[in-house]
């Protein structure tokens, strides 16, 4: 019998079969199918869940090799929990939003091809978030990587599509030769991929920081921290269901899930201020690209990076179970936003928002946009509010002040761009949105997650046997302050006219310009380029020439004995004779 | 007759036929030569036995029986590759030489 736990992949996996198979007719109802799946899967993680006590691991004989077995291992603690959770309700969400958001001018075959996809992640990315051993992990990681590949070009038609699949996949990749370099090393370090037990191992030494690093550059490229973070904005090139679903909700969620995991060992070689870095930078930088951006998509996926800052702060500062809250939450709230700009794009025909001009008011569409950016804010009551409180109790408790009051500013600056966002985005008097129900209901039901995710913090930090911090301290009311603060500094500028010369400052047009990362990145994929046409180079001409050489050579050669064979009968029987000769001679000769 | 005599003539028959093997282009000719060598080791291995019978007389007259099997079934087939080619008009060996490379 096997083990319930492995089974929680299947239903995605079973979807991917479906949609391969599938007849040209149904490809548009996958999605329903799909949803179902997810249904499926979220039963599933809470029965096994709830089969076990607490944290639990199962285990099933993957494959034995030079007299070591390397087996299957499920873990289902209280992170893989939410995570799984996470993937699966997201599931439900976007497939249903996928089948109205693909009109009648996709092809069915590409939709299939989309369906297929969409379920093979969500498959690898469960297996990432229950995988017990690295190795595991590491193959899951990689299916995810792929797949997110597949669905930034499913558009494979568009060239700004392929570009943005390509750095996509390119950026990771450097990452993951990092995390695969960092598994082997503690593979050679602690002589397993097990991960409890690697955790339990782990001693602060060279070879283990080294490991650490190999494992957090691979994160941070997954989860697009600085300086790795390019690929995230130009992925907005896939459909939007996509950008809900991977790259706001969940794939991007893989690397903070892997720091999140490995966080003993991160915080045993002292990497904990180095992640707060990253992170400050992160957000720092994130944050003053999203004031700036005109691409709706573009803005939402700055805000990604910057609430994933918020998220690596919360583990760089030990707070596992803060940092999954703010995961838990931020996908609820920003999944949402993506389905609202899934909405807005399709009603408008643009993603540029100062060119949408929606009605703001009584509609379904800004309400629930609303709540988004509310939450997005940490606007109390919301979701966002309570699991950036934690964060910031968790990083009070640290007792860094340099680092909460860079948070404090970061407050400050997501509820300024959020704001401005749904102001750019909302207009009094504008155009009203209409949307299919499949797209409607999805973002509706994250939008009532969004309002009562408050309720499921103490529900959480159960998970991870930790009391919630309380909600209302002192801290608390600074950062509420500093929300209406943000907000109030976007209105003036924005609605009132007021510091009509900030677009114009350095800093701005420094972010308008990416802060030339975006060109760093390039550069470096450029040198690289380079390397590898040198290389090229050497390969054919030095190398290949060599051989190229030889075979040249060997065949004057063979041009030149083959005057030998005359055709003449008499030549051959000179030859036989006198060779017979020689040899009588020869045998003589040596008697 | 006594050995030398007969290995004499066993060697000079072998001679002629390498000279016409060699020296001849007409395919007859080379025919001819070839089974003028085979005759002479006939010849050698019967008169060798006849000297030296203490190595048996059964090997000798095997193997001679052997090489006459090789002769008749050498002169079938290049008496058929004979009058094939010299129906084409072809009688000279240097004009066969298409089989080299």
């Amino acid at each position: 019998m096997i083990p319930l736990p492995f089974l929680i992949p299947l239903p995605f996996a079973l979807v991917m079969l479906c949609a391969l198979v599938a007849p040209a007719r149904a490809a548009r109802r996958l999605g329903y199918l799909g949803s179902l799946a997810g249904a499926a899967t979220l039963l599933l993680v809470f029965l096994s869940y709830a089969g076990g006590t607490g944290t639990q691991a199962a285990t099933w004989t993957w494959f034995g090799a030079a007299g070591e077995q390397f087996p299957l291992t499920i873990t289902l603690d209280a992170l893989s929990l939410v995570l799984s959770g996470i993937v699966s309700l997201i599931g439900v969400a976007v497939f249903l939003y996928s089948v109205g958001y693909f009109g009648d001018e996709e092809r069915p075959s590409d939709l299939s091809r989309y369906y297929a996809i969409l379920s093979l992640f969500a498959a690898s990315m469960l297996g990432v978030v229950l995988s017990g051993s690295l190795l595991q992990l590491f193959v899951c990681w990689e299916l995810v990587g792929i797949s997110s590949y597949l669905l930034i070009g499913f558009w494979h038609g568009k060239d700004e599509a392929m570009r943005a699949a390509r750095k996509a996949l390119l950026t990771i990749l450097v990452g993951d030769a990092f995390l695969l370099a960092g598994i082997m090393l503690l593979r050679a370090r602690y002589g397993t991929f097990d991960i409890a037990r690697v955790l339990a191992l782990a001693r602060p030494d060279t070879l283990t920081l080294l490991a650490a690093i190999g494992i957090v550059v691979g994160a941070i490229s997954k989860s697009a921290q600085f300086p790795l973070h390019a690929w995230l904005p130009d992925a907005m090139a896939g459909p939007t269901p996509v950008s809900a679903f991977l790259h706001s909700a969940t794939m991007v969620k893989a690397g903070l899930f892997l720091v999140a995991r490995m966080l003993p060992l991160l915080l045993l070689v002292g990497l904990s201020p180095w992640l707060a870095a990253l992170a400050l930078v992160t957000i720092a930088l994130s944050a003053c690209m999203a004031l700036v951006e005109t691409d709706i998509k573009r803005a939402l996926a700055y805000s990604t990076m910057n609430q994933l800052g918020f998220v690596l702060l919360a583990l760089s500062a030990g707070a596992v179970a803060a940092g999954t809250y703010h995961m838990l939450t931020h996908s609820m709230f920003k999944a949402l936003l993506f389905f609202a700009a899934g909405i807005a794009i399709h009603a408008t025909g643009t993603q540029d928002m100062a060119r949408m001009r929606l009605a703001l008011g009584a509609n379904a569409l800004a309400i629930v946009a609303g709540i988004g950016a509310l939450a997005l804010a940490g606007m109390v009551p919301l979701s966002g509010f309570f699991s950036k409180e934690t964060i910031l109790d968790a990083l009070v408790r640290q007792g860094n002040w340099t680092i909460v009051a860079c948070f404090m500013l970061a407050v400050l600056l997501s509820a300024a761009y959020i704001a401005r966002w749904y102001l750019l985005v909302f207009a009094r008097g504008g155009r009203d949105a209409r949307a299919p129900w499949q797209m409607m209901a999805p973002a509706v039901g994250l939008a009532l997650l969004s309002l009562a995710g408050g309720l499921a913090m103490g529900k959480v930090f159960g998970l991870f046997g930790e009391a919630a911090p309380p909600v209302l301290t002192p801290w608390t009311l600074l950062s509420l302050a500093l929300v209406l603060a943000g907000f109030l500094c976007t209105y003036l500028s924005c609605v009132r006219g007021w510091a009509a010369w900030l677009p114009g400052t350095a800093l701005a047009s420094a972010a308008r310009a990416r802060f030339l990362l975006d060109d760093l990145s390039a550069g470096v994929a450029r040198a690289a380029l380079g390397v590898a046409r040198a290389c090229a180079w050497i390969d054919g001409n030095v190398v290949d020439r060599a051989v190229r050489g030889v075979a040249v050579r060997m065949g004057a050669l063979a041009r030149g004995a083959r005057r030998m064979q005359t055709g003449r009968v008499a030549t051959y029987a000179f030859a036989i004779v006198a060779g017979f000769i020689a040899l009588v001679l020869l045998l003589g000769a040596l008697r | 007759m006594t050995l030398p005599v007969v290995l004499g003539v066993s060697l000079a028959v072998f001679a002629l036929g390498i000279y016409g093997v060699l020296a001849k282009r007409d395919i007859l000719r080379i025919a001819i030569g070839g089974t003028l060598m085979l005759s002479a080791v006939t010849l050698l291995l019967v008169a060798l036995a006849q000297a030296l019978p203490q190595q048996g007389m059964a090997t000798v007259q095997a193997f001679v029986l052997v090489v006459w099997a090789v002769e008749a079934v050498e002169a079938i087939v290049a008496i058929a590759l004979f009058l094939y080619l010299a129906r084409k008009g072809i009688t000279d060996i240097d004009e066969l030489r298409e089989l080299k490379w």
